[in-house]
């Protein structure tokens, strides 16, 4: 059986609109270009295990595990946990807002949208290193078949907040 | 490597540098092949670029605490400038209820 294309465009079932899915390497199913109606929603954090969330990746659950990263010291952000909400789990305030659900709800841990970003930035005091990330999927190729790539768009400082420097691995490109 | 290029969505890219191999990011069970800045995003947007859209929630973000800081007073500062941050960012229709940015440890 030939995997699903990428990207393929469905809806889930009970409705929804713009909703765009692709079946992973791993067999998993990831999301984009969420506009997710409440049934949906419920029915992924159901699925996730994540009660009240409007977090639709199941890897959500997983987060659990950051422990075991070599980034011990560094801290993630979060909107805090909504009503309801498993206090041990991140969850998204304004997805779970009665007004909400029209967002693009890229990363699996994504919280902030560029303009909150760029203040949280500039004006937050606690940290010596801060630094964003969000993952995405590139073609490789120059016509013909596709091969993807997959991608982290990072910050400047990503790297450096993150204690990695330059060695053979993974293609790291220039700006940030 | 080091300098030669690739194309990502046909877009060029000079290849500047490698991380470890082991190194697979920040998200368990993911990995990466290549890192791109953050403020090439609009090159790749077929709808506008991610970074101007006030309701596009697709960045994550990680930060390592000033000695002495700890993540009760780091939430306690975030907590003070959340609601002007939200406020110039977010737009009306999204409820004011818990419109702020905490901290957690990983």
């Amino acid at each position: 059986m030939t995997a699903p294309c990428f990207p393929d465009k469905s809806k889930p079932a009970g409705g929804a609109s713009a909703v765009t899915t692709w079946q992973r390497p791993d067999g998993r199913t990831a999301y984009r270009n969420l506009e997710r109606p409440a049934l949906w929603r419920a029915a992924i954090a159901k699925k996730s295990g994540i009660r009240n969330s409007g977090n639709p990746n199941p890897r959500a659950r997983h987060r659990c595990e950051y422990d075991h990263l070599p980034t011990a010291g560094c801290s993630t952000f979060a909107h805090p946990a909504g009503k309801g909400s498993a206090s041990n789990w991140p969850s998204f305030a304004i997805v779970n807002s009665p007004h909400c659900c029209n967002g693009n709800h890229y990363s699996t841990n994504a919280a902030l949208t560029g303009a909150l970003w760029n203040l949280l930035r500039d004006q937050q005091k606690a940290f010596s290193q801060i630094a964003a990330w969000a993952p995405d999927r590139f073609n490789l190729g120059q016509g013909g078949e596709a091969r993807y790539a997959d991608a982290l768009m990072v910050s400047g400082e990503f790297l450096r907040c993150t204690w990695r420097t330059a060695t053979p691995g993974a293609a790291h490109i220039p700006g940030g | 490597m080091m300098g030669s290029k690739l194309t990502l969505n046909g877009h060029p890219f000079q290849i500047i540098g490698v991380t470890p191999a082991s190194f697979y990011g920040l998200e368990v069970g993911q990995k990466f092949d290549v890192a791109i800045p953050m403020c090439s995003q609009p090159v790749f947007s077929t709808k506008g670029p991610l970074t101007d859209n006030p309701v596009a929630w697709w960045i994550a973000t990680v930060g390592r605490l000033k000695p002495g800081w700890t993540v009760e007073r780091a939430s306690a500062q975030l907590d003070s400038i959340s609601p002007g941050i939200f406020a110039a960012t977010v737009p009306g229709q999204y409820d004011a209820i818990d419109k702020k940015i905490t901290v957690r440890s990983i």
